[in-house]
């Protein structure tokens, strides 16, 4: 599966960070290819690019704090989920992806 | 022939008219043949200028309107000589009051807001924290009875009474001959108060119409008490105790010690004393070793016992209602007085929270205290040498305490002031002796008087200038009052012989008053060294650099005087033409502008280009924010006020000498003094010296006990090592992210941060728990590691973010968190984390 990803935390200093960490891994483990785009103290890093959207299955959202460009995910399947969820239990936002049809 | 005349007036003077001033118009009033007496014509309230007690009861405060009115045969020339003393010395005689700045209650830091608290709020009016027992003081209560006293025959009851005044005031006199600072202004205040007219003559007639001494100085007590205490003046309400302190003793000389109970008031432990008022001699009677605080129910910021504690560094508390109550079922309490809280009985973590801020506050003086003996050095090795301004011989010794490397600047026109004839050679020998031996050889500048329009003295017969600022002062005045100056001189060259003393000489602005000087200079020195007087050859005579034409003849000056010190106050002043006291012109007074700091390089460059040192001893020299300039320009000395000074010290060893001479460059260049201030606030923002992981930051087999102690040691951490600018914002900021959601991992690892303005330096800081503690209630894993990340507000995209964005993402990994596991030592920690972020 192709899954693109969002972070965003309130300060921006480290869970925006550590959410795209766990995404990242989570993902490879179950064979998905994944790309995270970070809106941090960084700035935004790694961004998302109209063909990496454009290729994607699936679109992974953190809802803390607004996204910026949400809109560019018009179409895709998206999942909107707490950065803490990110970090607590990422296996289970997996196997939610998974059962998808 | 009898005459009368009067004029309308309205009150100057901020405070209303207190004691001080009060006994100033006395002082000047009893020189009059006429009698004058003032009215305030807001509540009807007469007084007889004689009397300050009188004078005081009229409850004048500011902007008051006053009938001032003369009796006498020249009642036209006394109002007269009388109006223009109100308008020129009356003016000046009072200085303001300090205010305690913030009356608001701070909020009370996490750990404290969490407790059931058994506390009271105050007012904070002298810093620092106080545990001990808590011990109430009451007034001290009277034996004999008022009314079956005992008394003798009119006469003898009244020439008993005069006896008494007269032992009590030498007694005073005595007592204030052997103190010093506050301690005797307030046994001086004391005195006069006993020699008021109004208070004699109030004994006095009760007396002779029967009353005994006891009852008639109760009777006169408590009449001027209640006059004191319904006045509208917080502190005027306040002398009513100085009232009480000194009719105490007034009856104690008279019938003995037994006159009172005897209350146990002997400390034998720390001790927090609590009390609704307490007069100043109660105070000193206290033992100041055990006495740890002074907590007051009664809510005046300037009685004199607050101001004695104050000089004697004991944290008081005003306003504090119901303290007695409190402290009264207490075993132990706590002061803090900088927070303005009293707590009693105060619970384990309360103690615990106290213990943590002690360590605290003891590591933040310790870590100031390595420059009190160090030479002030910046980074790169640059040496200039801070010193401190003082007014008097006694502060000498507290500004070397404090860490000055010298006395930049010692202002001698006090000596001159508020006295009936100038200061002869042996009383300022001794003085200028007293500075240069607590010097211990470390050098002292001596300025020979700044006397002047704006600084009057009676002696000094200048008279009312329209501008005394550019009119007849300093050394315009020593040609005339050429003996005056000759005495200075030779006292100074005495002086000399003690330390290492150097003079100098205030408002030259051109050559041949350099030279003149250098002449009387050779002068004095000759004939010390023919009557064979010990003194020191080689004093250096330097001058001020204040007036601006000095600037273009530093190169011919230099024959006359050895060194420049810049006084950047008046520099400034004549440089832009402004005057800083006029509201309409003030903002263009700006030691900031361009144009004087192009001034400040002319000076120094040709200084050091003519072989003479330059200082700067103005307000411009205390400020760190100035510091680039300052180290920029290359001065050889700055000097400022003492207790600024370790602060200076330690900025001065975080800059570059390098970095400064860039700073004053781009300064120098630019076109406002807006643009200067913005480009020396982030000047000083730079601390990029400090690495944002280091082994200070790093803390193992922590034994905090709950994530409130965590945090708060980790932040005061931070603070111990200069990383915040503002510890209670910066704790609050961590917790506010807290409320958000909480930060622990669910591996038992927890990560405290925040972004904000009370950061000072971006730092990560590492804590390994001695016994895991729970982060949240609820939580399924203990937690044993925390990582805090505080940045900066202003910080984005930064190379510091991308490390903790690195740490962040490293943190998620296993691997990471294994060999995290593995570290045992701080040293270890700080050498896996910095390979693992490549810092």
């Amino acid at each position: 599966m192709n899954i693109i990803a969002v972070t965003a935390c309130s300060t921006g200093i480290a869970e925006t960070y550590m959410a795209a960490e766990v995404l990242e891994r989570c993902a490879r483990t179950r064979g998905h290819s994944i790309k995270v785009e970070t809106q941090g103290a960084l700035g935004i890093m790694d961004k998302l690019s109209s063909q990496d959207i454009a290729s994607a299955d699936i679109a992974i959202l953190t809802n803390d704090i607004a996204i910026n460009g949400d809109d560019r995910f018009k179409g895709i399947k998206t999942f909107h989920v707490s950065i803490s969820d990110i970090l607590e239990s990422p296996q289970d936002i997996m196997s939610e992806i998974n059962s998808e049809p | 022939m009898n005459s009368s005349a009067s004029f309308n007036y309205t009150f100057p003077l901020p405070n209303g008219l207190h004691a001080r001033p009060a006994s100033f118009i006395e002082e000047a009033v009893k020189s009059y043949s006429d009698s004058i007496t003032i009215t305030n014509l807001r509540n009807n309230k007469e007084a007889d200028a004689c009397s300050v007690l009188s004078m005081i009861a009229s409850d004048i405060a500011l902007n008051d309107p006053i009938l001032v009115k003369v009796t006498g045969d020249k009642a036209e020339s006394t109002l007269n000589q009388f109006k223009v003393f109100l308008a020129t010395e009356f003016l000046t005689c009072d200085e303001p009051l300090t205010v305690v700045e913030d009356k608001q209650q701070k909020p009370l830091p996490h750990m404290l807001r969490s407790e059931e608290l058994q506390s009271l709020r105050g007012v904070s009016v002298s810093p620092g924290l106080a545990r001990g027992i808590p011990l109430v003081l009451g007034e001290p209560r009277l034996t004999l009875n008022p009314e079956t006293q005992e008394k003798a025959p009119v006469t003898e009851e009244l020439a008993r009474f005069d006896e008494s005044r007269q032992h009590l005031k030498a007694q005073l006199e005595q007592q204030a001959e052997v103190s010093a600072g506050e301690e005797k202004a307030i046994l001086k205040a004391h005195l006069s108060l006993l020699c008021d007219q109004k208070l004699i003559s109030s004994v006095s007639e009760a007396v002779t119409n029967g009353a005994s001494i006891l009852s008639a100085v109760l009777k006169t007590q408590e009449h001027f008490v209640q006059v004191l205490e319904s006045s509208s003046s917080e502190y005027l309400q306040e002398r009513a105790l100085d009232i009480r302190d000194l009719c105490y003793k007034l009856i104690v000389e008279t019938y003995g010690e037994d006159s009172f109970e005897k209350t146990d008031t002997q400390l034998t432990t720390d001790t927090v004393c609590v009390a609704s008022s307490l007069a100043p001699s109660q105070f000193l009677s206290l033992d100041r070793s055990f006495l740890k605080g002074l907590v007051l129910e009664a809510g005046g910021t300037t009685s004199h016992t607050v101001i004695l504690a104050r000089s004697f560094g004991i944290p008081v508390m005003v306003g504090v209602e119901g303290a007695r109550t409190l402290a009264a079922d207490g075993r132990q309490v706590i002061m803090d007085a900088n927070l303005g809280l009293l707590i009693s009985n105060p619970s384990e973590s309360v103690t615990r929270f106290y213990d943590l801020e002690q360590n605290k506050q003891e590591r933040l003086s310790k870590r100031r205290e390595q420059y009190i003996n160090q030479r002030a050095v910046t980074l790169d090795g640059y040496h200039v040498e801070v010193a401190a301004n003082i007014a008097s011989a006694e502060e000498a010794e507290v500004a070397f305490a404090q860490g000055a490397e010298g006395v930049g600047l010692f202002r001698t026109e006090m000596l001159y002031m508020d006295r009936i004839e100038p200061p002869c050679e042996e009383e300022q020998f001794e003085i200028y002796r007293k500075a240069l031996t607590a010097a211990n050889d470390k050098p002292v500048i001596i300025r020979t008087m700044d006397i002047g329009g704006d600084k009057p003295v009676d002696y000094f017969n200048i008279g009312t200038e329209e501008n005394p600022f550019l009119g007849y002062r300093a050394v315009r005045l020593y040609p005339e009052y050429l003996n005056l100056f000759h005495t200075q001189l030779r006292a100074i060259l005495r002086a000399s012989h003690y330390g290492q003393c150097k003079i100098m000489v205030p408002m030259v602005a051109t050559l041949a008053e350099a030279k003149w000087l250098r002449e009387i200079f050779n002068n004095v020195i000759e004939s010390l060294k023919v009557e064979g007087v010990e003194h020191n050859s080689d004093v250096q005579l330097g001058i001020m650099l204040e007036v601006p034409s000095c600037a273009f003849i530093i190169d011919q000056l230099v024959r006359y005087v050895d060194f420049f010190s810049i006084g950047s106050n008046d520099l400034t002043q004549y440089l832009l033409a402004a005057d800083r006291g006029n509201s309409k012109v003030e903002h263009l007074y700006d030691s900031l502008n361009p144009a004087f700091l192009r001034l400040l390089k002319h000076v120094v460059t040709e200084a050091h280009k003519a072989g003479a040192w330059v200082g700067m001893c103005g307000e411009f020299a205390g400020n760190p924010e100035h510091l680039p300039i300052l180290l920029g320009l290359g001065l050889d000395e700055v000097s400022l006020s003492a207790p600024r000074i370790l602060e200076v010290k330690e900025a001065i060893s975080q800059l570059t000498l390098e970095d400064s001479k860039a700073v004053l460059e781009q300064a120098l260049n630019m076109e406002t003094s807006e643009e200067v201030s913005e480009l020396l606030q982030n000047a000083c923002q730079k601390k990029e010296v400090m690495p944002i992981l280091a082994e200070h930051s790093i803390i193992i087999h922590a034994e905090c006990r709950t994530k409130a102690e965590v945090i708060k040691t980790l932040v005061d951490n931070l603070d111990v090592n200069g990383r915040v600018s503002d510890v209670l914002g910066a704790e609050e900021a961590i917790w506010e992210r807290e409320a958000i959601s909480p930060t622990m991992l669910g591996f038992g690892i927890a990560i405290p941060h925040c972004k904000s303005d009370s950061i000072a330096v971006n730092s990560i800081s590492i804590m390994k728990l001695a016994e895991p503690i729970l982060w949240n209630e609820g939580d399924q894993v203990m937690t044993d590691t925390v990582f805090m990340l505080t940045v900066r507000a202003s910080e984005a995209g930064s190379v510091h973010m991308q490390i903790f964005a690195q740490l962040a993402r490293r943190i998620m990994r296993g691997a990471f968190r294994d060999s995290l596991g593995a570290c045992t030592s701080e040293q270890e920690l700080l050498e896996f984390i910095s390979g693992e972020l490549e810092l």
